[in-house]
């Protein structure tokens, strides 16, 4: 303790108050006495089914197509490795409003992809919940692919090296050898994809648009609540405070024990 | 540190006079050009503000600073006349009118017949925002009978959605066709569907005399010129 100077614990004081006042402004403004009718609103419970729906089925799509991903860049080194891996974590510093553009302009009815689909399919992503899946999936997936990737680095690559002189084939060390070393990393990375998933907003709207029970889910209701209601969006913000906590705190063991 | 480095980013220079015009997002360009104008006649600089007039005055009413409001309809200029930020009554500029409108290649070939629009990927603004209301009281005098596949936020984003193709037809107003390569379909059978913008000085206007020029400029013959050559209604 007696080893910090002064200034750096007041500077620390000022980031933490940051961090703090607007959760304290939150709860201060919290109408209390309306809180449980606001969140079980028609509209208020729409959002919330549709955003456990979304960022469920986001954290299975971030599972399938992150794991591979993860145990390629983890475990083999091919040409152009940095450059997948910098295009893996790019969602995580792009602001989700150029991904939902960017998206669009891929997926979207005139995009080169979405026009296909739509042509050959008749699917359009606009105003669809598999639309808002993929928004949340584009801005989740490094949040797991980060966690796994350097869990399996960290993974004892001895233990995997006498399996396969044993005989093992490499999907039967993944399974049995690895993956039983690095489960908590893998429920990390879980918790975290499906924490951005449900908080996702930007790469939402702008893509998947804002339609009451296909794409409005819980963030882009709290916006649309601003507008006439706020009361209802301090409510409904209120509640992915706390889920947001919980989560944090289940990852506790894994990151806050030091 | 930080204190001094918040201070100077909250300074500005006191040698001239500046109000802050917080107005809804439709209004964009005709007060860029309308507050130009007041600029060179006055002296007086305008900061505006863009955004849907109902987050615009729900920023006001949670004690955001402005000198004066713009808002596209009654309804929500209400709002900050009931939380009693006012003491003069909010006063008409101009008008709108509510335009239907379609991709310059018209994909669900609307242009021919409005039969296919219940079918049709719609967009509208948000039931919460002016241009949304007014969506929702054509259609209802229309007697169809839409879902729209997005309810956005505000007008702009309505328009981009039908410019970029992503929607078959979208509700935008009037005054939005100028700037953009989107199509009309004439709604010719339930007449003009029109909003008022209304305007007003918030009691803690700072300087309160060039706040309260600039509203009665946006009534001159020359705002007024500007209003109707992007398409505005006349009042």
């Amino acid at each position: 303790m007696s080893r910090v100077p002064r200034a750096v614990g007041v500077v620390a004081a000022l980031a933490l108050a940051l961090l703090a006042l607007p959760l304290l402004g939150l709860l201060e403004r919290t109408p209390w006495h309306r809180f449980g009718e606001l969140i079980t609103s028609d509209s208020a419970l729409e959002a919330l089914r549709l955003s456990a729906i979304v960022s469920s089925l986001a954290t299975i799509v971030v599972v399938l197509l992150g794991f591979p991903i993860a145990w390629l860049l983890a475990r083999s080194s091919f040409r152009g490795r940095d450059l997948a891996r910098t295009l893996v974590l790019l969602p995580m510093v792009l602001p989700p409003v150029v991904g939902g553009t960017a998206l669009l302009f891929v997926l979207g009815r005139r995009g080169f992809v979405g026009e296909l689909l739509d042509r050959w399919f008749g699917v359009v992503l606009l105003g669809s919940t598999a639309g808002a899946v993929i928004a949340a999936s584009f801005v989740a997936l490094p949040f797991f692919v980060v966690t796994v990737e350097s869990a399996l680095r960290e993974a004892d690559q001895e233990l995997e090296e006498a399996a396969a002189t044993l005989g093992a084939s490499p999907a039967f060390i993944m399974g049995r050898v690895t993956l039983p070393q690095i489960r908590s990393s893998i429920a990390a990375g879980l918790a975290l994809a499906w924490a951005r998933a449900l908080g996702e907003f930007g790469a939402t709207i702008t893509f998947a648009g804002n339609r009451p029970g296909r794409t409005r889910t819980l963030p882009l209701e709290i916006f649309i609540a601003l507008e006439s209601d706020p009361d209802a969006a301090i409510a409904l913000s209120l509640v992915l405070v706390a889920v947001s906590l919980v989560v944090l705190v289940s990852l506790r063991g894994k990151w806050l024990r030091r | 540190m930080t204190l001094m480095a918040i201070a100077l980013l909250g300074c500005s220079s006191d040698d001239e006079t500046t109000i802050a015009v917080h107005a809804a997002s439709s209004l964009e360009t005709a007060l860029s050009e309308i507050a130009e104008g007041f600029t060179a006649n006055t002296g007086t600089e305008i900061e505006l503000v863009f955004a849907g007039s109902a987050s615009l005055a729900s920023g006001i009413v949670e004690g955001r600073e402005a000198d004066v409001f713009a808002s596209a309809n009654s309804t929500v200029m209400r709002r900050v006349v009931a939380a009693d930020l006012v003491d003069v009554a909010p006063e008409t500029f101009t008008r709108n009118r509510l335009a239907l409108v379609v991709p310059s290649h018209d994909p669900a070939d609307l242009l021919t017949s409005l039969d296919a629009l219940g079918s049709a990927a719609v967009a509208l603004c948000a039931a919460e925002v002016p241009c949304g209301q007014l969506a929702i009281e054509a259609i209802d005098l229309l007697g169809l009978n839409i879902d729209p596949i997005t309810e956005e936020s505000n007008v702009s984003a309505v328009l981009a959605k039908v410019e970029l193709g992503e929607v078959d037809a979208g509700f935008v107003y009037q005054s939005d066709l100028r700037r953009s390569s989107v199509r009309e379909i004439p709604l010719l059978e339930v007449g003009a569907i029109t909003n008022e913008y209304q305007v007003v000085v918030l009691r803690n206007a700072e300087p309160a005399p060039a706040a309260q020029a600039f509203v009665e400029y946006l009534t001159s013959p020359a705002a007024q010129q500007v209003f109707e050559s992007l398409g505005f209604e006349p009042l």
